[in-house]
């Protein structure tokens, strides 16, 4: 694309990301530094923090005990999640890439299932299944023991995130050429060290994009956390909502989130530079997949483990979810019936609905004039890299006076939503082999035109799919609502989590019910969404990874 | 032939997006736009309330009958948050009357400038001696209206001690010791009222020394949970949890008889009012500063002090009516005597409460 | 004519290292021939040059001229420089036909109308029974006849080709050069030719240059 219309259809992209999610941070930081509490009522208050000054504040926060740990654990843990999910996904995505199942394909399709869960309802799942009164977890606590464990926030990680790494790497062992496998066996290499030596690094740039974006989503978390965490595990991000909204500890907050930015932009950058050097036209001859020979039973052990792995990570918390929601009580169940529950539905549909119009617009202008420039691809991501509690209580700083608009509150959806969509389509327009255009533009079409008849027509598909995660994540979207809720705008997602707040098993019960209604929401909006695997092959793309 | 079926189910399923989401959000309009159609008729006098607000639907609505609004509660979490919640959005306020502000939070309440001047048929309103011995100052509001009151202190499980035959802590440096400290649950006061109300009325008895006191319960032990739900209902061993001491409140034993399946000579659970481990809370109502609905929002105050809710709120809310006279419900007998407490000054309070949950957060949390 | 005055062109590959591929090189269409051939071993700058004439690469200095009209500024599809590529370039998302009446539904024909004309071309080219089908479905040859024919169809000024047989089997290369030579005649297009195969250049070209150290040598 020519310069001049490149900038031109990237400012606004540019701009709304600019202006909804550096702006708040911004202002956040300079009420940290130079701002009073008057008027929040508390500057009768002795505020150790601020007296220190903003900036030595921030770095002496890694002497803080408390705040010390609480970084250090949001680190662990992302760090062990993904390395788990990839001990056990590149294994399993080997077996897929590999063998030819009964089911494979639904497999292949339904692992992008929890991935689209909200995440409440995923903690809802995790807590169903693994929790200390959930159907296996049940087993697992010791007797006497307080029922809080690390592995629960680690569970609920995996069951998200394991599906990225399978996808991810399925895509980056199918990209190989036969050829090349065929030499380095000829050539003396036993199966294992050819898997070792060729077959892994040829996919390790794609496990690697997939385990920094794994990274991401675990450091960034907040709904998993908060319920799953509880206090003993809390991670940064809930202790940033804790500062923030309980205890009106701005400038600490403001401190703690300018780290955890830190540690995410690096991470976003390391994803930007390997998701460039991933994009790959098709190759020729591609290794063949093997077909499952059950007398073998190599074969038939590696398929049913896949299996298991997939079912007990990731579909088993969907299932106690329905489970929890069948057994529920008559009176649980007649929380469907109520005005309340309707209108949180109709909240959620109307934000998420308008949202998704406005960030497949912007996600689609973003991608379409830099889908090679890591730095554009990073300033995309930006959303991914704040968390979205700065974002939303930075608004509330920046325009108090705007927070009754439920136009604040679809443009900060929106902000979060850019990602999804900008991701899969710069990762298609980026496998555009550039003489497509090229012949195109000698041919007689102008920029535009060339455009609009050969490259939107190829890049369909991811966009749909883009569409169909920012959907399901707008559905689930709990930080920003929960921040900033007004009773007239109460989701499903906060309504669920202010069940959850309220005691008595009629409650839980309501909230499962509740749960597995969004639940159904979301899956019928994604199969709606997402195209088919058909519409998909019918043009050569490489938009494998999410 | 195949080329052109999947251009066109490409097509089809391009049309069927586009539909899906412009469908989708024009529900969430219409549905939205119809129900506030619904509550157009009368005005609508919003009531923002923490989560354990609750009186009998009859109540309210013969209010609403009598005063011609809708009263819309809306609920905005535990006391904290939802001043908090006031605080950050005092330029579109989110409702017109709030309930629920105690004695602790007043000062913060004032400073903000959230509250707007009673009128004075609201201050004449007689306020009972025991309230008054409890709080001086209460009486002397013209923005704050008490409502009612209560006290957080520690339950303990009358069954479990029978059972494992251990004798109750007796004070506060009883409770550190660890045989004791590893029975106990409290409630972390960053996001729990009642965990807050616990730390200040230790801080209150012990002063200089109760860190030391903290650190210790810490070393023995101690739970510390992050809502008085969770530490009620999951931690307490009453409900199937590990700890037979819980920080609650006074009234909670009461409930406990009240809502049992079968009738309870005596509660299962009881009151342990240690020295030092008390405090006193009286919870009161306020109008907002630019709310609307003033008419409403003064009659609605009346009407939570009236005397059908000063009744009612003891089995709703599990509080002690705060109008002189007001009849006491037989079954709060069974949280036994009231322990008479001090409040705490609100100064002290509003200027060292960050101070006292920073210390908590460094000393029991890290 | 195509005629080249003064042209820089300063490259810089992914390692960082950079060379100029044309210094103040100068070049004017011989008369009378009809094909010509760029030869030069790999990496020279052969197809950077080439694209440079379709527009598609900005140039660093000099012009380019057409017929004397300057249209070093002109955007690519309005110099009616027809491209084809080693891999075919054939859009993969339309059938056969399609892709041929492409150039002409950018020139503002109807639908129908290109289709129909493509369909006519197509059934001189012997693949009218390919029309409707996807690309993907062609052999090799049959791919890049596809591409002559869009190339051909929206009448070129000039046909400009990249190395365009090197993707074929050797037998399939002969036949497809003579065909093409023979078409492009019919045609009467004007046709530059970028190869590092010198008896490719021979067999289809009249008249061949050598790029080298940023400029062009006359080989015979």
């Amino acid at each position: 694309m020519q310069l001049r219309s490149s900038f031109w259809v990237g400012v606004w992209p540019g701009a709304f990301i600019a202006v909804m999610a550096l702006l708040p941070m911004l202002k956040l930081m300079w009420f940290g530094v130079y701002g009073s509490y008057a008027s929040f009522g508390t500057e009768a208050l002795s505020d150790g923090g601020a007296q220190l000054g903003f900036w030595q504040g921030w770095l002496g926060l890694w002497a803080d005990d408390y705040m010390r740990s609480r970084m250090v654990w949001s680190i662990t843990q992302a760090a062990v999640s993904t390395a788990l999910a990839c001990l056990l996904g590149v294994p399993v995505a080997y077996v897929i890439a590999r063998h030819d199942f009964a089911g494979r394909d639904a497999l292949l399709r339904l692992m992008m299932l929890p991935f689209v869960v909200p995440t409440l309802v995923a903690a809802m799942g995790v807590l169903a299944w693994w929790g200390p009164n959930g159907v296996v977890g049940n087993h697992l606590y010791a007797p006497g023991s307080d029922g809080d464990s690390p592995w629960l926030l680690i569970a609920g990680n995996l069951f998200f995130n394991l599906c990225v790494i399978v996808r991810a790497a399925v895509y980056g062992f199918s990209a190989q050429s036969a050829t090349r496998l065929a030499a380095a066996r000829s050539l003396g290499a036993t199966p294992w060290r050819a898997f070792w030596r060729i077959e892994l690094p040829s996919a390790a740039p794609h496990i690697y994009s997939a385990a920094c974006l794994v990274l991401l989503y675990c450091l960034g978390g907040f709904g998993l956390a908060l319920l799953l965490g509880g206090q003993t595990y809390a991670t940064a991000e809930v202790v940033i909502y804790t500062l923030v909204a309980h205890e009106l500890e701005l400038v600490l907050a403001s401190q703690l989130a300018l780290w955890m930015l830190a540690m995410t932009g690096v991470l976003v950058a390391m994803y930007a530079k390997l998701q460039l050097s991933t994009a790959q036209p098709r190759l020729a001859q591609l290794v063949a997949l093997r077909v499952t020979r059950w007398s073998h039973v190599g074969d038939a052990v590696a398929v049913l483990w896949v299996w298991l792995v997939c079912v007990l990570v990731g579909f088993a918390p969907l299932l106690a979810i329905a489970l929890k929601a069948a057994t529920a009580s008559s009176e649980a169940w007649g929380v469907l019936w109520q005005a309340d529950t309707w209108q949180a539905v109709a909240n959620t549909l109307r934000f998420s609905g308008a949202a998704l119009v406005a960030a497949t617009v912007l996600g689609v202008m973003h991608a379409a004039c830099g889908a090679r420039l890591w730095w554009w691809r990073m300033w995309g991501m930006l959303p991914l890299m704040i968390s979205p509690i700065m974002v939303a209580f930075g608004l509330l700083l920046l325009v108090p006076q705007w927070l009754d608009q439920w136009g604040l509150l679809v443009a900060a959806y929106t902000l979060l939503a850019i990602p999804l969509v900008s991701q899969p389509v710069a990762t298609a327009l980026a496998a555009l082999p550039p003489s497509w255009l090229q012949a195109a533009r000698s041919l007689g079409a102008t920029p535009a035109r060339a455009w609009w008849r050969v490259s939107w027509p190829l890049v369909v598909p991811a966009v749909r799919r883009g569409m169909a995660f920012a959907m399901a994540s707008m559905l689930g979207e709990f930080a920003v609502s929960l921040f900033l809720n007004r009773p007239e705008w109460t989701t499903l997602t906060t309504y669920i989590y202010q069940h959850l707040g309220r005691p008595g098993s009629l409650q839980l019960e309501r909230a499962w019910v509740l749960s597995a209604l969004l639940l159904g929401l979301t899956v019928l909006v994604f199969v709606c969404i997402e195209p088919s695997k058909k519409a998909n092959n019918a043009v050569v793309t490489g938009a494998g990874s999410a | 032939m195949a080329l052109k079926c999947s251009r066109l189910r490409q097509r089809a399923g391009a049309v069927s997006t586009a539909l899906a989401m412009v469908s989708m959000t024009l529900a969430g309009c219409m549905l939205s736009l119809s129900f506030s159609a619904h509550a157009g008729d009368k005005p609508e006098l919003r009531v923002v309330a923490h989560d354990s607000f609750s009186l009998p639907k009859e109540l309210i609505s013969d209010f609403e009958a009598n005063s011609g609004t809708t009263v819309r509660i809306v609920k905005a979490g535990d006391a904290g948050a939802m001043l908090n919640k006031l605080i950050l959005t005092k330029a579109t306020p989110i409702g017109d009357v709030v309930f629920g502000i105690d004695n602790a939070m007043l000062v913060r309440a004032r400073a903000a400038g959230l509250l707007a001047p009673l009128p004075q048929s609201l201050r004449d309103l007689a306020i009972s001696d025991a309230v008054l011995a409890a709080d001086p100052q209460a009486a002397a509001a013209s923005d704050w209206l008490p409502i009612d009151y209560g006290f957080v202190t520690i339950n303990y499980d009358r069954a479990w001690f029978a059972t494992n035959k251990v004798a109750l802590p007796t004070s506060l440096d009883d409770l550190a010791k660890p045989e004791y400290a590893k029975l106990l649950v409290v409630q972390n006061p960053a996001t729990s009222s009642p965990g807050f109300a616990f730390v200040a009325a230790t801080v209150q008895a012990k002063d200089k020394a109760v860190w030391d006191w903290w650190a210790k319960l810490r070393a023995g032990g101690v739970k510390v949970s992050s809502s008085w739900s969770d530490a009620y209902y999951k931690d307490f061993t009453k409900n199937g949890g590990t700890r037979p001491m819980v920080v609650s409140y006074l009234s909670s034993p009461a409930a406990e008889v009240f809502y049992s399946d079968k009738p309870l000579a005596v509660s299962p659970t009881g009151n342990l009012n240690l020295m030092g481990g008390v405090y006193v809370q009286i919870e009161g109502a306020a109008l907002l500063a630019g709310g609307q609905q003033a008419g409403a929002g003064e009659a609605f105050l009346a009407f939570l002090r009236s005397a059908p809710v000063q009744a009612e709120l003891q089995t709703s809310m599990w509080m002690w009516p705060v109008q002189q006279g007001a009849p006491k419900h037989a079954v709060m007998s069974h949280s036994g005597v009231q322990p008479s407490a001090q409040a705490i000054d609100q100064r002290v309070l509003t200027e060292q409460s960050r101070t006292w949950i920073r210390q908590f957060t460094q000393t029991v949390l890290r | 004519m195509l005629e080249l005055v003064n042209i820089n062109k300063r490259y810089t590959d992914t390692a960082g290292s950079s060379w100029d591929i044309a210094s103040n090189l100068s070049w004017q269409w011989p008369a009378s021939h009809n094909t010509v051939a760029l030869l030069g071993p790999s990496g020279t700058g052969k197809t950077t040059l080439l694209r440079m004439v379709a527009g598609l690469e900005p140039v660093q200095g000099g012009r380019v001229l057409w017929d004397r009209v300057d249209v070093t500024d002109w955007p690519p599809e309005q110099r009616r420089f027809a491209l084809m590529f080693q891999d075919f370039a054939l859009f993969p998302h339309l059938s056969v036909q399609d892709n041929v009446a492409f150039g002409l539904r950018e020139q503002g024909m109807g639908t129908a109308a290109s289709r129909a004309a493509a369909t006519e071309l197509l059934a001189s080219f012997g693949l009218a029974d390919k029309a409707r089908q996807a690309t993907t479905a062609l052999s090799g040859g049959e791919q890049q006849r596809v591409a002559l024919a869009r190339a051909l169809i929206i009448q070129p000024k000039l046909l400009l080709l990249d190395e365009p047989f090197s993707a074929l089997d050797a037998d399939l290369r002969v036949h497809m050069r003579e065909e093409f030579r023979q078409r492009v005649a019919s045609a009467g297009t004007k046709v530059l030719l970028v190869t590092h195969d010198e008896s490719e250049a021979k067999a289809m070209a009249s008249a061949a240059w050598h790029l080298q150290s940023g400029g062009l040598e006359r080989l015979w």
